[in-house]
């Protein structure tokens, strides 16, 4: 499925097995930039391990995973040397965690937190970095005055903010969110969705979000996938899929949910 | 009291010789820092264990050694320390910097200016400058290979954030020979620029943690500071009380009930011989 | 009136002599001897040999006398002594199966081949403080035991599952391989299995007891039992290859446990018991138990555990368990700081300045 372009990250037969237990199998999947991509499915399903594979945060247990790099041209992400890897993950891809505090450092302020990442990439001139910090938090509807406090001072819809200000500060090419909005209220939610579609329209990002949370999916979401135990059992256009699901698991799921 | 007796430098002979590999390696790797098998020794872990073993591998019975603890030759630890490796060589102890081929200092470089063939040994507690970021040793290993060293800067971003301007008054990271990150020991800012080309040899111990660093004589070395805020080093109004100098780090002591102070310089060598000259 | 601190040396031989006043204490009283500590402390000795890593009774009596009973003290001197001593010889592995067994339990069988002994142990007394006699005449001898009569040769219970296949054999990978030595390297990260339980074995008793505690209470690791438990004598046999010789160099005492905890399985074997391994010096069944505890907690990575607990962090628990470093480190706060506390005076007088600034304060007073 793509739009006639190469495509920006592309899989093949990844997979990822924890011993015995199979964590996603076989996935083969490809995004390109501009691209919005909604992995659904019920917990269990497979899909934060798949984002924990394209992440970097795991190795696939078979499988290409290849992303088409601005510093390294065309790479195998399971090939690449860790050096470079990790280099990538500062830059070009972002992670953002369900969790906040899982992808932030609790005890630095906020501004650090988004400065870090330009920090990390060569920035040594303080009012750069801290000016780029402004930028971003202000792209995310983040007090200013309120820049040099730390995270623990915020709330969760706050703090998930700040993750995704500290991310899209490297420019990344492609966002991995995980979960971003549950644990928030629905307001809340709606409002980081909100500014979030904004941005990922301006910046032409490739986005890949997982969620268990069809109406997140519909919402944000030009093409999907639908995993269950691991295997990816339809994909598509969204609308498509929601509208006119072909596998039974995928009409199960969408006759739960709540009319509007 | 029977004296029990002891092997010269009270390591062995094979100790003594692991230990001065291990220096060579750090030695031809300015800045980097090298594991090494580090013993128990009669001083407490924590207490310049590090310090005191390279010392037991490198004196020799013709070297004159001066031992410092924030500058001073009197106080408990330094006389501690001094006597253990006087005990266990005999060499030759002196007051005066310029008199020492061996210096063991904590927390603090003499004001003196040293000379080429002299070596100073700094006791270091925690030899990783990343280590308040990532408290992972697997992690900072990484970071040193791959030269990640970004993390480091988020340090000043936050203490500039905060204060205006960097806190870390003492070990102040430093880029040694234009690449390695190193910590330069609880030295004061005041005395990072004194690593700088310096002609002696400086030798860097952290027993507990094992590991060693050097800098090798007339290497660069950087403090480590953003391009618009250049690094800066503490001042004094006041200059010491005793010899009048200006330009020595100065103790401040309180002296009455009532909190007044004194200021007097830190390293008790150079203040002695300050007076010497007024005299 | 304030005084600097000068006169260092004189201040330094005066509490070396007071030290010693104190620690031999009344004049009147009987000086403590090595032996008594020996025959009558001789948990107190283990301890400091298990902890020092060295055997050596009569240093180790005579270091606890020196450290004035300070058992983490008498460690450190130990230790250091231990530093003077050239390595001479490796022993053989030490054949734990052929023990001259003292005491033998196991919690996981009713009877077990060879039998269970209690030996000596606290574990059926009650606590209740005795009264201590003047002139106590000799405790009246156990029935049948005699110190001839020990058992040896007995295989321990974790073989007996090893040979139905219920438990994971120990084999190491080559048996060409050359154990890590922590007292002739530096540790390093990740730890592999040999280096780790080196430092367990000298690991402080207290911090891994409370490590275990916390297995058990739920903060990672699963329910261990204790398979077996054994003390007794060892002998110490070192191979003198170009003589062709085996000599026995004489026995000491350890105390082994192996813990069996929960099964594992994996796509490629059925699933098996696995096991902690507890070796400690002397008679320390609390240390050996625990370290059995700890070792198996830290092999979680190893088994694909998810790692969530302080037990289970290899890091955490090998880089603080040792407290002759612990107790340096802590007790190096001792030393003087006032250059570095001076930098923060520095800066928190110019903080405040600038808070008293912004808020217009115009109230007057001393600055300390």
């Amino acid at each position: 499925m793509t739009f006639g372009y190469q495509p920006l990250l592309s899989t093949h037969k990844s997979s990822f097995y924890y011993g015995n237990q199979v964590g996603c199998h076989e996935i083969s999947l490809e995004i390109v930039s501009g691209q919005f991509l909604a992995v659904v499915g019920e917990s269990g399903s497979g899909k934060s391990t798949l984002l924990k594979m394209l992440a970097g945060e795991i190795e696939p247990s078979s499988g290409q995973i290849t992303f088409q790099s601005d510093s390294y041209g065309k790479v195998d992400l399971t090939q690449l040397p860790e050096v470079r890897r990790r280099q990538l993950r500062r830059k070009e891809i972002g992670l953002v965690t369900q969790r906040p505090s899982d992808g932030l450092r609790m005890h630095i302020s906020v501004g650090g937190n988004v400065a870090e990442r330009v920090l990390v990439n060569g920035v040594r001139h303080y009012g750069q970095a801290r000016e780029l910090a402004r930028h971003w938090l202000q792209k995310l509807e983040l007090d200013l005055e309120r820049m040099d406090e730390l995270p623990t001072r915020f709330s969760i819809g706050m703090q998930q903010r700040v993750q995704i200000a500290k991310v899209l500060a490297s420019s990344p090419r492609l966002l991995l969110l995980d979960e971003p909005t549950s644990g928030l209220d629905v307001s809340v939610q709606a409002r980081l969705l909100d500014v979030l579609q904004q941005i990922v329209r301006e910046q032409n990002l490739a986005v890949i979000l997982v969620t268990h949370d069809l109406a997140v999916a519909r919402m944000m979401s030009d093409s999907m996938v639908v995993m269950q135990n691991g295997r990816v059992v339809e994909s598509g256009l969204t609308d498509q899929v929601l509208d006119d699901p072909q596998h039974a698991y995928t009409q199960l799921l969408t006759s739960s949910i709540l009319p509007a | 009291m029977r004296e029990r007796s002891y092997n010269f430098g009270y390591l062995d002979e094979a100790t003594k010789r692991s230990l001065r590999r291990a220096i060579l390696k750090s030695v031809a790797i300015p800045g980097h820092q090298i594991p090494f098998g580090s013993r128990e020794m009669p001083i407490a872990f924590g207490w310049g264990t590090g310090a005191l073993q390279i010392n037991c591998a490198l004196l020799g019975p013709t070297d004159t050694l001066k031992v410092i603890d924030q500058g001073a030759d009197d106080t408990v630890n330094a006389i501690s320390l001094k006597k253990f490796l006087h005990r266990m060589t005999g060499v030759r102890l002196t007051e005066q910097t310029s008199q020492a081929s061996v210096i063991q200092t904590r927390h603090r470089i003499p004001e003196t200016p040293l000379r080429a063939g002299q070596i100073m040994v700094y006791q270091v507690p925690i030899p990783e400058p990343l280590r308040f970021l990532e408290p992972r040793e697997i992690e900072t290993r990484k970071l040193h290979a791959y030269g990640e060293y970004g993390a480091m800067y988020l340090k000043l971003y936050e203490d500039l954030a905060h204060h205006g301007e960097s806190k870390s008054s003492y070990d102040h990271p430093v880029t040694v020979n234009g690449y390695r990150l190193s910590a330069p020991s609880p030295i004061p800012k005041f005395d990072n620029p004194k690593l700088h080309h310096s002609p002696a040899l400086q030798l860097f111990g952290a027993g507990r943690e094992q590991r060693c660093y050097a800098i090798p004589p007339y290497t660069n070395v950087e403090s480590l500071s953003f391009q618009d805020h250049p690094f800066r080093v503490q001042s004094w109004e006041q200059s010491c009380e005793q010899c009048g100098s200006n330009n020595s780090f100065l103790d401040e002591l309180i002296v009455d009930d009532s909190g007044k102070r004194r200021f007097v310089c830190s390293d008790t060598d150079y203040c002695h011989q300050q007076l010497s000259k007024l005299l | 009136m304030f005084v600097s601190a000068k006169g260092g040396e004189t201040a330094i031989e005066n509490s070396i002599r007071l030290l010693a006043q104190r620690r031999r204490g009344d004049l009147s009283v009987e000086q403590v001897s090595s032996s008594q500590i020996v025959e009558q402390l001789g948990l107190a000795v283990d301890r400091v040999m298990a902890e020092a890593a060295l055997w050596e009774p009569i240093t180790a009596a005579h270091a606890i006398q020196q450290a004035r009973g300070d058992l983490v003290e008498a460690v450190f001197l130990l230790r250091a002594w231990r530093t003077t001593l050239p390595r001479q010889a490796f022993s053989k592995a030490l054949a734990t199966e052929n023990m001259r067994l003292e005491r033998r339990i196991s919690a996981i069988f009713k009877d077990i081949p060879g039998g269970q002994v209690l030996g000596p142990t606290f574990d059926y007394t009650h606590r209740l403080l005795e009264e201590i006699e003047e002139d106590p005449s000799p405790p009246s001898p156990p029935e049948q035991l005699h110190v001839e009569d020990l058992m040896r040769n007995v295989p321990t219970v974790a073989r007996l599952l090893e040979d139905v296949d219920l438990m994971q054999r120990e084999t190491p990978e080559n048996s060409g391989h050359v154990p890590f030595d922590i007292t002739r390297e530096s540790i390093r990260f990740p730890a592999d299995r040999d280096q780790r339980l080196q430092l367990l074995g000298r690991g402080d008793e207290g911090f891994l007891l409370s490590l275990a505690y916390s297995v058990q209470r739920g903060f990672g690791g699963n329910h261990p039992f204790v398979g077996e438990l054994r003390v007794g004598w060892v002998m110490i046999e070192v191979e003198l290859e170009e003589l062709d010789l085996v000599i026995s160099l004489g026995e000491v005492r350890i105390t082994e446990c192996q813990t069996v905890h929960q099964f594992i399985s994996t796509s490629d074997q059925p699933p098996q018991f696995t096991r902690g391994y507890g070796l400690v010096v002397g008679h320390n069944e609390r240390k050996a138990i625990a370290m059995a505890i700890v070792d198996r907690a830290l092999r979680s990575k190893e088994l694909g555990e998810s790692i969530q607990f302080p037990a289970q962090d290899e890091e955490f628990v090998l880089a603080h368990l040792d407290n002759v470093q612990a107790s340096g480190f802590v007790s190096h706060l001792k030393l003087p700081h006032h250059v570095d506390f001076q930098s923060e005076l520095h800066l928190l007088r110019c903080l405040r300045a600038a808070h008293s600034a912004k808020t217009y304060s115009t109230s007057e007073g001393t600055e300390l």
